[in-house]
């Protein structure tokens, strides 16, 4: 009953159509599809097929007119594929199935578009793929999965083909694509049917392919990575054309699997790196890290530029038995800066940065900090003391203030190194013993010193400067207090005396020897020292003041017969001189008595003084290599020398010494050391606050 | 009529033969008429013969189609739009011819 109580509701005539059953109507839709198939389409109405396919649905016939469609759709594609692609080979099949893929593609719109309505009403709610679908799938299951193999055999002979001929136009490509286009409208079980049949057997023909193509045994490195690019280059135009980015990238994944894993590859990849970064050939150098952005290529790669690093530094070699130290540091601290540098620049032209992976930071910088700091590792000993050595050259050479900003660029690269040295102490106590020298004996600017510290510093931070800032600060302060002590009067005229206050624990000296203090001076000096204690405990009176004679230096004027010549010479030095004021010959013996001073120190002074080459200002009779209690000195009136003022050298008496000290210095450095750590392990437990036993991690921790 | 190239027209027409000439924009609002239209088959010409629909229930679903294009995107807060009228003895008349049409 369709009544209302106000308005009638008029009962609404049919829309369908009347009458016929489900034979007749089915009789019209089969003969639509003939008429779609004989593209005939202009005869139909769609209005009557749309109503013939209304009324088939509202009838509930729905379930039937689905499966009648399928297997109608499946008796015509079968008799398609009998009439069009039986026996058909090769290209030609390709281009044929692409044509019947296309029209059908046609048909099989059309037909849906004439079963909307049992799209729409039975297949969303009974869960069943559209009409378009449905014909998709009968299309792969009529027409390409009887000839499947045939279709795939077409197609991989065909890109073979093409690929062997090396052309880069393939006019093949686009049917090709139609193909693969096909393939992948068309759906498999999971995938479409492309990626889940055709891609596989795609990538593996290549890599089969690929392996066979080319003898690579033949082939020198240089000629492997030719044609190693040629072929990528190639196969990846090739691919562009007929398939997908992503199964793009999929080939020449497996294009790197075959060409770059290969054994003589994997031995190529050194020896080319060699050759690039020894010929700066940037060119090669990105080829080679370009090839592939795999993580185990990668890894070889960094490996091959660390190893390349590695055996250039490794190769410079040190004459540890030369004399002539300070110049074997400095020329290999230039050799190391130079190979810092050109591997700066030569790696900072490849961008190794997408080598980053595993959080591991794989800059240019880092890699070339990495290898070299290793090798500064390897023997830091020597390393510490030859970058010092190298400053100390440097730093001396500003003594006359003219180029400092020249010293300064080029110690802006030796800046570098500072922060690749691992054991900073050990450097910081080879670096202090030569500021130690340079400041007193003032053989540097201060500006370049402070700079010097102020890069260290911030290389390496405040803790190791802390005593290179005190002793900056003691000479500054030293100038000062210079300023205020005006010596009295009835001192001689013709001297002028500079003081030099050294706070302790700043300086890397043993504390002054105790025989110092009974040195006997030579009047004039003696006069300064005790001005100089007066006044000196006249401003700090809680202080106490020793004198380091052996730290000083004296600079004398003296006429000799061939000219003026001024000597700068230690103090202990001076004061043996300054004896011939009132002798003209002495004993070593008596110069003994005379200064008092210690008589293993009195051995190198002489020695210094009357046997060195170039600053005999002595005369030693008899002439021997060795000193003798019994050996008289006097001077030499016959000194000449090129310029007119002159620098004694002392030189290190036993040779033994000097490694003795080297080795206290070591022991030292050690004895710091474990009062560092002790102090740490006490700060760590604690802020653990644990007090009753370590914690077991300590080790780790001080690790 | 208006020109062709400007706005083309499609003809509806009814059970009881009644046509009505409409802007094919309006009638590509139903799925069902647009895929007649745009498909090569004999609907393309612009007749489409409706004879499930008698002339005033065309009537009213011509009305529907202009109102439902015209107020399609229509921001429902800002904009008054009117209530669409049914006639309550068309009504299931109109309920079967849009389940036929699609809309």
């Amino acid at each position: 009953m369709i009544s209302s109580k106000k308005a009638k509701i008029r009962v609404p005539n049919r829309l369908s159509l009347p009458g016929q059953n489900f034979e007749t109507l089915w009789d019209i839709l089969k003969d639509a599809i003939d008429h779609i198939y004989a593209d005939q389409v202009g005869e139909l109405s769609f209005e009557l097929l749309y109503r013939t396919v209304y009324t088939l649905v509202l009838r509930r016939k729905a379930s039937e007119l689905y499966g009648h469609l399928k297997s109608y759709l499946g008796d015509k594609l079968d008799e398609l594929g009998q009439k069009s692609l039986k026996g058909v080979k090769g290209f030609e099949l390709l281009q044929k199935l692409f044509e019947i893929w296309k029209s059908q593609c046609h048909y099989f719109k059309l037909i849906s578009d004439v079963m909307i309505y049992m799209d729409k009403v039975y297949c969303k709610y009974e869960r069943k793929v559209e009409t378009y679908d449905m014909g998709l799938e009968s299309f792969k299951n009529h027409i390409i999965n009887p000839i499947k193999g045939h279709i795939d055999e077409a197609m991989l002979s065909d890109i073979n083909k093409v690929r062997s001929q090396g052309s880069s136009e393939a006019p093949q490509a686009d049917t090709w694509r139609g193909i693969i286009a096909m393939m992948e409208t068309l759906e498999d079980e999971k995938d479409n049917y492309f990626s889940a049949h055709f891609e596989p057997v795609l990538l593996q023909e290549t890599e089969n392919y690929y392996k066979n193509a080319v003898n690579y045994e033949e082939l020198s490195p240089v000629e492997y990575l030719e044609t190693m690019k040629k072929l990528k280059s190639y196969e990846f135009s090739l691919d562009q054309k007929f398939i997908n980015v992503d199964s793009t990238v999929k080939v020449t994944t497996v294009l790197e699997k075959v060409l770059i894993w290969t054994e003589q590859f994997m031995d190529a990849v050194p020896v080319l790196m060699r050759d690039a970064l020894t010929n700066n050939n940037v060119e090669l150098l990105r080829e080679l890290c370009s090839l592939s952005s795999e993580e185990k290529y990668c890894t070889k790669i960094l490996g091959c530029i660390k190893g390349c690093i590695w055996e250039d530094v490794t190769s410079l070699t040190v004459d540890k038995n030369s004399r002539k130290r300070a110049q074997i540091a400095s020329q290999w601290t230039n050799r190391i800066i130079g190979i810092y540098n050109y591997y700066q620049s030569l790696l900072s032209t490849v961008d190794l940065n997408f080598f980053t992976f595993e959080g591991q930071d794989n800059s240019s910088l880092n890699v070339i900090h990495e290898v070299i700091g290793n090798y500064l590792k390897e023997d830091a000993v020597q390393t510490c003391e030859f970058i010092a050595l190298h400053l100390d050259m440097y730093a001396k050479s500003t003594e006359d203030k003219r180029d400092i900003n020249n010293v300064k660029e080029s110690l802006e690269d030796c800046v570098k190194l500072f922060k690749l040295i691992s054991e900073k102490d050990l450097f910081e106590n080879f670096y202090k013993k030569l500021m130690s020298k340079r400041l007193l004996h003032q053989r540097s600017s201060i500006k370049l010193e402070k700079w010097l510290v102020k890069q260290i510093k911030s290389e390496m931070g405040n803790f190791f400067t802390s005593k290179l800032d005190g002793m900056l600060r003691d000479i500054s302060s030293s100038t000062g207090l210079s300023h205020f002590f005006k010596p009295q009067e009835n001192t001689l005229p013709n001297c002028i005396f500079t003081s030099q206050i050294l706070t302790m624990t700043s300086w890397p000296f043993q504390t002054a020897n105790i025989l110092d203090e009974n040195v006997i001076l030579p009047p004039q000096m003696h006069h300064y020292k005790e001005q100089f204690e007066v006044f000196y405990n006249r401003k700090y009176n809680d202080r106490t003041l020793r004198w380091a004679h052996h730290l000083g230096f004296m600079e004398i004027g003296f006429q000799f017969k061939n000219g003026y010549y001024e000597i700068s010479m230690p103090i202990y030095g001076a004061i043996i001189f300054l004896l011939f004021e009132q002798h003209e010959e002495l004993t070593a013996e008596q110069i003994l008595d005379l200064t008092n001073m210690p008589e293993q120190e009195l051995q190198r002074q002489l020695i210094s003084l009357s046997l060195a080459p170039k600053s005999r200002i002595l005369k030693k009779k008899p002439l021997s290599k060795t000193i003798s209690p019994q050996d008289t000195f006097s001077i030499n009136y016959g000194f000449t020398s090129p310029t007119q003022k002159v620098r004694l050298q002392t030189i290190a008496n036993v040779t033994t010494k000097s490694e003795a000290q080297s080795q206290v210095g070591q022991d030292s450095l050690e004895k710091e050391r474990v009062i560092e750590v002790n102090a740490a392990i006490v700060r760590i437990i604690k802020s653990c606050k644990k007090t009753d036993l370590p914690s077991p991690n300590l080790p780790s921790k001080r690790a | 009529m208006e020109g062709e190239d400007v706005k083309p027209t499609v003809t509806l027409v009814s059970s009881d033969n009644m046509e009505y000439s409409i802007s094919k924009e309006v009638a590509m609002v139903s799925p069902t008429l647009r895929v007649m239209l745009e498909g090569p088959f004999k609907e393309k010409s612009g007749r489409v013969e409706l004879p499930g629909i008698e002339g005033n229930v065309l009537a009213k679903v011509v009305d529907y189609l202009q109102y439902n294009l015209q107020y399609k995107f229509a921001n429902k807060d800002q904009e008054d739009i009117p209530e669409f009228e049914i006639p309550t003895e068309m009504a299931l008349e109109l309920l079967l011819a849009a389940d036929y049409l699609n809309v």
